[in-house]
């Protein structure tokens, strides 16, 4: 999708921490942006440039959890990475249940931040293509009309034409031109093709 | 006043009515009915006086205008036509209207229902006389109602009233009138004030005039119609007032005269009647009402009731001049004169027998008290002083004289003394021995022998006599003993209480435990009690004298300063000061090495508030308090120190938090460090930035450790049972001074038998105390008079026990009360934000809990709950 460069949101009360670790993800190349608190991070906002955050647990005002929380309610959907002086496991079980991508304590070495960095911005990359993907199928079965729809819910089911047509109280002839018009408007030259494109896309089939 | 109306006129009878035989026919046309008073009265007088003075047989009809009483007749027509059918025709030799709605209604319809007979007005006042009712044909016969003249006569008659209260209607006659009174009496309204009772009813009117203020007078005007349209009888309603009215009443009428008014110049309505029906006789015969002018009676004595003249204490002499008074109460003279002149007569003749009589008398009563006035001189003497003379017989002790005023003794009546055994029989029983031993042993002499003792009064009281006595001796023997008593109860009763006073204050000096001893400005020891010679003696005292009253206390010290013994030194110094009122008290603590003990002793002197001086100097032995201060002193050590003590866990979290903050810095930078030497070429000058902050967060890891050291000097957790209103106990008094300080009143209020709870005390202690002065911080912004501290325990839920610390300071904001227990969250300017994040970790390390609230009341409360321990914990 895009080739943008991706950008490691650090956010943590310890200045010299902030600096120590923006120096070191500089080093590898990464563009860095320091916070100093959750708040200071969600009042930045977001260009929805490709990227993933790194965050203190322990900050004084709301913590790295309520951040997580935050982000989840806004759905934001960068990768969280927690970064803490101390972690119990209550936290980081907690932490880890509610998506984020791993949970670091202090110090941490780098070769361990680089790859949990990495694994973040690949599953970012990936959450990405996927919703591209969704968004490209959504185009294509936004152009069906409402009855293109229910006859296709009713071919992917493998109902033949007639049945099809018993069932919406119409002509065969009538759902083989729907058939056509759909297969058509879809780009796909088969029915296993136009199976394997709405199961892709969600689209249930009735029965 | 009101009155008025009358009004006679006499027309002049028509000529051919007299030629008539058949009999006068008189119609007396009333304005408010038959019975009703006063016009009553002039109907009766008139109709009265003409059948008994009309030569010729005469018939009188009387009609009723009764509505006059209400309204004024606006409408006459039904009244007209009922007139009308009445006579049908039949000639009316002379009409007689009374009052003026009848006077009123006649001008109007005379044309049409009698246009040739003459009319004679009555009862017509003469402002309501209009010109236009006198006419060739009509006269009138009436009296005028002076006002102002009424009210002058009450103020001549009473002249201290203050208030005349006028009783008037509200038919429209009585509204007429009330106009005129109030607007003729306003000349008085300097002198009196007036009060109107046209608004009343009857019995309103009956409880107000019962309660009248002094100086109050009725003046009765008129009552047909009262305040709430309630027709009345105007004779009978002024009976009804009078009956009950607190001050005299007046009226207007004489044919209310002897019906309760006290009287004056009255309207003479009977004799308008009597006037009236004389005029009526010369117009019947023939005259020209013409001929007759108006008539205005002239005016009546005044007349005034003798019973109410007595009855309000008015002097006969204030009456105006050529008063006539009926009723009179006649006077014993008056009722009895001739039996009272002939008793006198009698009583004179014997009078002057018995003077002659006791003339002779006198004479032979001189000669004996000149006999006897020397004896009896010196008998009044002797029986008028303070000692009671008695004489008894030597053998029996049975009085043969006694003065009177044993009387005022014993309370019983002289003979009672001359009683056989009167004077053993009275004796106290516990003194009755010793009396009457005196009583022997004086009998062998002849000298005076005094003796004092008790004796019963018919009180039952005991009473003290001093006793003086003699023997008088007969050939040898005693005959008769004479003497003296004297009451000394008093006497002896302000010894006893002088005796019991220093009795009192020799207990109270013994009562008290310290030692004390009372020296005067010399030094010398004037008193001490039971507890200083104990003490003396204990702390080895050569003697009980060297230590007792005329010791010198101040030289012994003086010895010991002497001697170098610096505590005798201070005090000796502190001594003097106070003796010669350089202090007003001087107190030191001192340490006491006794032979068995040591012990600790304040020694406090304050001066000897008698006359003489001096100094009261008490040692008291507070080697029990001294010892619990230190023990306070060392738990309070002991607490405070655990308070900056945090438990294992929490501290390995903070130091884990706290320490890897610099470490993970450090380690990043180091190797930020190594991949920018790795450049081409390295970036030194990066290298020399994170070089300076490695050294900057490695310092400060290392104060973090230094700190954390200090914290963690002490902390095994040891759980036994523990009593907790004990352990609670103790903080509050550990807090107390602190409270104190802050002006807070703190309050314990423990749950009694909880059983005990498994914990670590010091540390639970720890968890209160930190509550408790969180508590008293909060309050430094409440008002003084309003902090308080409350610490309950209670059963909590089963198997727990709960504390609870309430204060009164402004609560937890809401949106604060989540967050309270949280580490790093504080509230307070100077606060850490551990605080409370250790009373929770440590309260959960025993598996309790603790939480916030605000109380209903306004201020926080938070609470604990901790298990209590098992039956045999292991």
């Amino acid at each position: 999708m895009s080739a943008t460069q991706p950008i490691i949101h650090v956010v943590d009360d310890d200045a010299s921490f902030r600096r120590a670790v923006t120096r070191l993800l500089g080093t590898a190349g990464y563009e860095v942006r320091g916070y100093a608190s959750a708040s200071e991070f969600l009042a930045a906002g977001s260009d929805d440039a490709p990227g993933c955050v790194l965050v203190d647990l322990r900050m004084p005002g709301e913590s790295g959890l309520d951040l997580q929380g935050t982000l989840a309610q806004a759905e934001y959907l960068m990768p969280v990475i927690f970064l803490t002086g101390h972690g119990d496991i209550p936290t980081s079980v907690h932490a880890m249940r509610h998506g984020a991508v791993d949970f670091l304590t202090k110090p941490v070495k780098k070769q361990i931040l680089f790859d949990a960095v990495e694994r973040a911005l690949a599953r970012d990359a990936e959450e990405r293509k996927h919703r591209a993907r969704l968004r490209e199928l959504h185009n294509c079965f936004e152009v069906l009309t409402p009855r293109e729809r229910e006859v296709l819910t009713h071919v992917v089911s493998g109902m033949l034409n007639k049945q099809i047509a018993f069932d919406l109280g119409t002509t065969e002839r009538t759902i083989k031109a729907h058939r056509a018009s759909i297969m058509k408007k879809l780009g796909v030259d088969s029915l296993a093709e136009l199976v394997r494109l709405t199961e892709e896309y969600g689209l249930r089939p009735s029965r | 006043m009101l009155m008025g109306f009358l009004g006679v006129f006499l027309f002049a009878l028509n000529a051919l009515g007299m030629t008539h035989s058949s009999p006068k026919r008189v119609l007396i046309l009333d304005s408010f009915g038959p019975d009703v008073a006063p016009f009553n009265v002039v109907a009766a007088a008139f109709r009265t006086t003409l059948t008994r003075e009309m030569a010729e047989p005469v018939a009188i009809h009387q009609i009723s205008l009764e509505t006059a009483r209400f309204t004024e007749p606006e409408k006459d027509d039904s009244f007209v036509r009922f007139i009308e059918d009445r006579f049908d025709g039949r000639k009316i030799d002379l009409v007689v209207p009374i009052a003026f709605p009848a006077v009123d209604f006649t001008a109007r319809q005379r044309k049409r229902l009698f246009p040739a007979a003459p009319v004679l007005m009555t009862l017509i006042e003469q402002r309501r006389l209009r010109p236009e009712f006198l006419t060739r044909n009509s006269t009138a016969v009436t009296d005028n109602v002076n006002l102002t003249g009424i009210v002058e006569d009450i103020l001549k008659v009473l002249p201290g009233t203050r208030n005349i209260v006028v009783v008037l209607g509200t038919s429209p006659l009585e509204r007429f009138w009330t106009a005129e009174a109030r607007r003729e009496f306003q000349r008085f309204s300097n002198r009196v004030s007036f009060t109107w009772f046209n608004d009343l009813s009857l019995e309103q009117m009956k409880e107000r005039v019962a309660a009248l203020p002094p100086h109050s007078v009725v003046l009765f005007g008129l009552l047909l119609l009262d305040g709430v349209r309630v027709p009345h009888d105007h004779d009978q309603a002024l009976k009804s007032l009078h009956a009950v009215a607190n001050a005299p009443m007046f009226s207007v009428f004489q044919s209310q005269f002897g019906s309760g008014i006290v009287g004056g110049r009255l309207f003479q309505d009977r004799g308008i009647g009597i006037r009236a029906a004389q005029a009526a006789i010369r117009i019947l015969g023939g005259e020209s009402p013409a001929n007759i002018p108006p008539r205005f009676l002239e005016a009546a004595s005044p007349i005034y009731d003798g019973r109410e003249l007595e009855r309000w204490g008015i002097s006969e002499k204030r009456l105006p001049p050529g008063s006539i008074v009926e009723f009179r109460v006649p006077s014993m003279w008056e009722l009895y004169k001739w039996y009272i002149i002939g008793a006198v007569a009698i009583i004179a003749l014997q009078a002057a027998l018995i003077t002659a009589l006791l003339v002779l008398r006198a004479k032979l009563k001189q000669s004996i008290a000149a006999v006897s006035e020397s004896e009896e001189r010196l008998r009044r003497l002797v029986e008028t002083t303070a000692a009671i003379p008695w004489e008894a017989d030597a053998e029996t002790w049975a009085f043969t004289y006694v003065g009177p005023q044993a009387v005022k003794l014993l309370g019983y009546p002289l003979e009672q003394w001359y009683d056989k055994d009167f004077w053993v029989s009275h004796l106290h029983p516990e003194d009755k021995e010793s009396a009457i031993t005196a009583c022997l042993s004086g009998s062998k002499s002849t000298e005076n022998f005094e003796f004092e003792y008790r004796m019963i009064a018919s009180s039952g009281e005991t009473i003290w006599v001093h006793d003086v006595a003699k023997y008088e001796h007969w050939d040898g023997n005693p005959s008769r003993v004479r003497g003296f008593l004297l009451d000394i109860t008093e006497r002896k009763a302000a010894e006893e209480r002088q005796a019991r006073s220093r009795a009192f204050e020799a207990f109270v000096l013994e009562s008290l435990p310290d030692n004390i001893a009372i020296i005067d400005t010399e030094g010398k020891i004037l008193a001490v009690n039971e507890a200083w010679k104990r003490f003396a003696e204990a702390n080895g005292a050569s003697s009980i004298e060297a230590v007792s009253s005329g010791a010198d206390y101040v030289n012994a010290c003086l010895q010991a300063k002497v001697e170098g013994d610096a505590d005798a030194r201070t005090a000796f110094d502190g001594i003097q000061a106070v003796i010669r009122g350089n202090r007003n008290t001087f107190s030191m603590e001192y340490l006491c090495s006794s032979p068995t003990a040591i012990r600790w002793f304040v020694m406090s002197v304050v001066p000897f508030q008698g006359p003489q001086g001096g100094a009261v100097i008490s040692h008291r032995d507070i080697t029990e308090i001294k010892r619990a201060e230190s023990e306070a002193q060392r738990l309070r050590e002991e607490i405070a120190h655990v308070t900056r003590v945090q438990t294992m866990g929490e501290l390995t979290a903070t130091v884990a938090h706290e320490l890897n903050q610099p470490l993970g810095a450090i380690l990043s930078n180091a190797e930020a460090a190594e991949m920018f030497l790795k450049n081409e070429p390295p970036a030194l000058s990066e290298v020399r930035d994170i070089l300076a902050d490695i050294r900057k967060d490695d310092i400060r890891a290392g104060e973090i450790i230094h700190r954390m050291r200090a914290l963690l000097r002490k902390q095994e957790i040891v759980k036994r049972p523990v009593d907790i209103n004990k352990a609670v106990g103790e903080i509050i008094q550990l807090t107390s001074n602190d409270a104190a300080a802050r002006k807070v009143a703190i309050k314990f209020e423990p749950m009694e038998n909880l059983p005990p709870v498994w914990a670590d005390r010091v540390q639970l202690q720890q968890v209160v105390m930190n509550l408790i002065l969180n508590g008293l911080e909060a309050m430094a912004v409440s008002p003084e008079t309003q902090r308080r501290l409350v610490v309950r325990t209670k059963n909590g839920d089963i198997g727990a026990v709960e504390i609870a610390v309430y204060d009164s300071g402004p609560g937890i904001r809401a949106d604060n009360l989540p967050k309270l227990f949280e580490q790093f969250y504080t509230t307070k300017k100077e606060g850490t934000g551990m605080g409370l994040s250790i009373a929770r970790t440590i309260v959960e390390a025993h598996q309790g809990q603790i939480w916030a609230e605000n109380s209903s009341d306004g201020g926080a409360v938070f609470r604990i709950k901790m298990p209590v321990a098992a039956e045999e914990p292991a």
